[in-house]
């Protein structure tokens, strides 16, 4: 909060005071000086009318000698009571008539030396006015005037000016006073009462307050004005911000994830209900980080471990782990979780969502079966195939041998061969579905020798040209039984979508992955000069359910494919052309040399 | 030059030589009618002259409204009508009434120390007080003969008479 130390009103005050009190002081020194030189100015010219005056009335006195008649004429100087000595003094300077103040002693004053030989002189001396004035008569000089004042009228003056200006400063600054504290309500007022409203707001937080108008149309109530607006903008902002919030708790609680904010920290604020719906805690049993009473305790450790080099490295989060749930079961669920950064870039706090994907992975094992009894059908099927011709041709090699018993031997033999043919098929059948439990060395390219075999009669009856290309030490680490399926499922549908008289490539190599950083491994590429496919399907071609061919299909073989690729951290691609008397499609298979333990 | 000492004793021929200073100096505070013309301005002693050389020396290369000042002893009233101040010496004082009665019509300041001057009809009159000379004015003989005085002299007067005749 924001305390006013010293008042604006006070400044102001102080200020006028100021103001006016320099003014004053200022005129009324002006007016002193003024007045001091006017004073001797005028004492100075009243003096020497007198004197003149008096020099005039003297001539007749001097010429006949008469200073009774010349102390009559300057026994008229007692009305000027600033005057202590008058005198006239006869042509060569000596003393002829005087007049004195009362309070002076009677003894005439030598003449001052400046006064013989001038018209009129005048000096002021140690607290006095001297003047002299010459009396001429007809061109002759019959005498002298010398009047004497003192400055006593002058220190009056300065006196009581110098009491007139306490007064009138006193009076002047009181009346300052109380106008400055009418006038500058006007100005100080409405700030004072903004600072009140401000300090008040910032104090309850309470920004439905308004400062009250000035009702001036200058700065101030323009401050006034624009203060007020910022407080609705704030208020606006506010009640919007409360709306977000309302809107953004509605949508994390319809959701059907569980939703939750985490501080930079990885402290836990807030989670939607659906959490405590699943979890039957409280929020306070949830603060910070008691999210880990619901965690399947084997897997905490991990969870932690992965939450907290996501927390330092800021780094999405994602990650799959059981939660608990009020009864007690447990549920697997994904969990997501995303930094939010302010404009500078930096993490304000972190939002999460737990989606269940329990039901998800059950639909999807169901899925798995399904296609892999489908494709236990097909294989099935194409078996009774492969086997029913060699079993035709035993039969009639053995309705031969009894027919022509000379070529017995031969036909025999034969039928050996045939059988040993069944037994190779049956053999590999079971190699089919038996090792699939361990992974162990594979050879990719006799395991595509297999599985291309199991497929010759279609081939043959497709008349589809098989090119096979394949590299040598090609032995990775694998699931053989799931290699056979990926390779099996990849050329059925090769040859599927091969017209009559076909070809189909197969190469395999040693190579390198770049994906996730360089890796060696095989790759197996299906190429086949069929119809292609258009880019709409191959973008839906990985998902489960979806099939061109309605009648004979799951749609789930490239999905099981995938599936199997990904579960050997292999890569699956598909690239295709449409172009008409050029359409292709390359299937190719990247299967690293070590997969990984699961 | 002009001026006595104020409190010394004053002695014969200082009186006189005060005396002619005065007269000269009647002469710049009175007014002659326009009538009176010439280029000189004399100065007439009728009778025993009592100044000697005083009034020679003190009117001696002056002038009065340019007129030059001249000193003209006479013996008679008949000579007088040129004067412009008239001083009858104490030795005319028998004669007195003929003499004012002669020159009363003249434009001539009439001046003397002859005791009683003023009430006879005289215009300026001598007199010692305190050891000083003064002098008494007859304004209306002034007034009558068509001569102004100034108030300046008449300032300085002991005595002002305004009336014709005998003293009140």
């Amino acid at each position: 909060m924001i305390r006013v130390r010293d008042s604006l009103s006070r400044k102001l005050t102080i200020m006028n005071l100021m103001v006016s009190g320099v003014a004053l002081v200022l005129a009324s020194l002006a007016f002193f000086a003024y007045d001091l030189i006017t004073f001797r100015n005028n004492l100075r010219t009243s003096t020497s009318i007198q004197a003149q005056i008096i020099g005039e009335n003297s001539i007749s006195p001097l010429i006949f000698n008469d200073p009774d008649s010349a102390q009559k004429t300057l026994s008229a100087l007692h009305t000027s009571p600033h005057i202590v000595y008058g005198a006239i003094y006869t042509a060569n300077g000596t003393f002829f008539a005087g007049y004195w103040r009362q309070d002076q002693p009677k003894h005439p004053y030598a003449l001052p030396a400046q006064a013989l030989g001038s018209q009129e002189s005048s000096r002021f001396a140690k607290g006095q006015f001297e003047h002299t004035h010459a009396i001429y008569f007809q061109g002759k000089l019959v005498g002298i005037v010398y009047i004497r004042s003192d400055l006593s009228a002058l220190h009056d003056r300065l006196r009581s000016y110098g009491i007139i200006l306490i007064l009138i400063l006193s009076a002047s600054l009181l009346a300052a006073l109380a106008v400055s504290r009418v006038s500058q309500r006007r100005v100080s007022q409405p700030i004072l009462r903004l600072a009140e409203t401000a300090q008040q707001v910032s104090r309850e937080k309470d920004f439905n307050l308004r400062a009250p108008e000035a009702g001036d149309s200058d700065e101030v109530g323009a401050l006034v004005q624009s203060f007020n607006e910022m407080l609705l903008e704030i208020q606006k902002r506010d009640s919007e911000l409360q709306e977000r919030e309302q809107q953004f708790r509605t949508l994390a609680d319809s959701i059907p994830q569980m939703a939750w904010m985490a501080e930079p920290s990885g402290d836990l604020f807030w989670y939607n209900h659906r959490w405590f719906e699943y979890t039957g805690t409280t929020p306070e049993q949830m603060k910070g980080w008691g999210w880990q009473t619901v965690q399947d305790p084997e897997r905490l450790p991990q969870v932690l471990a992965q939450w907290r080099i996501s927390l330092a490295t800021g780094e999405p989060f994602q990650m799959v782990f059981p939660l608990r749930a009020g009864d007690g079961s447990y549920r697997d669920f994904l969990t997501l979780a995303l930094p939010v950064r302010d404009a500078r870039g930096e993490i304000v706090r972190w939002f999460g969502t737990n989606t269940d994907i329990t039901e998800q992975r059950r639909a999807e094992e169901a899925l798995r079966r399904t296609e892999k009894l489908a494709a236990t059908g097909r294989l099935a099927a194409s078996i009774a195939h492969e086997i029913n011709n060699p079993l035709e041709a035993v039969t009639n090699l053995v309705y031969l041998a009894k027919k022509q018993p000379h070529n017995l031997e031969k036909f025999l033999q034969l039928a050996e061969h045939e059988l040993d043919r069944i037994a190779q098929i049956t053999r590999n059948t079971l190699g089919f579905y038996r090792d699939s439990a361990s992974s162990a060395a594979v050879d990719v390219s006799e395991v595509l020798q297999e599985v291309a075999r199991l497929y010759e009669r279609k081939l043959q009856f497709k008349r589809v040209t098989l090119a096979p290309e394949y590299g040598s030490d090609l032995t990775i680490l694998a699931y053989p039984g799931e290699l056979r399926q990926i390779f099996a499922n990849l050329i059925a549908n090769a040859i599927e979508a091969l017209p009559d008289r076909g070809c189909l490539r197969i190469r395999a190599s040693k190579t390198r992955s770049w994906r996730n950083g360089p890796q060696p491994g095989v790759r197996v590429t299906f190429l086949d000069n069929g119809s292609g496919i258009p880019p709409e399907i191959r973008k839906r071609i990985f998902e489960p359910f979806f099939t061109t061919k309605k009648d004979v299909g799951t749609g789930l073989g490239l999905w099981l494919t995938a599936n199997l690729v990904e579960k050997h951290k292999g890569l699956l691609s598909i690239r295709s052309s449409i172009r008409p008397e050029r359409t292709w499609t390359a299937v190719s298979v990247f299967l690293p040399f070590q997969p990984p333990e699961q | 030059m002009l001026l006595a000492a104020a409190d010394a004793q004053i002695s014969k021929p200082e009186e006189f030589q005060v005396k002619a200073a005065y007269l000269y100096n009647f002469g710049k505070f009175i007014s002659w009618p326009g009538s009176k013309s010439g280029t000189s301005f004399p100065i007439c002693v009728l009778g025993r002259d009592p100044f000697g050389s005083a009034l020679d020396t003190t009117i001696a290369g002056d002038s009065i409204d340019d007129k030059k000042l001249v000193v003209k002893r006479i013996s008679s009233t008949h000579e007088a009508d040129d004067c412009r101040i008239l001083f009858v010496s104490s030795s005319e004082a028998t004669a007195l009434k003929e003499i004012l009665l002669s020159v009363q019509k003249l434009p001539v300041a009439t001046v003397s120390d002859i005791p009683g001057f003023v009430n006879q009809g005289g215009m300026i009159e001598f007199v010692l007080r305190e050891n000083r000379v003064k002098f008494k004015v007859n304004l209306a003989a002034a007034r009558q003969s068509g001569l102004a005085l100034s108030s300046q002299l008449l300032k300085v007067a002991v005595e002002v008479r305004d009336t014709q005749g005998k003293q009140e």
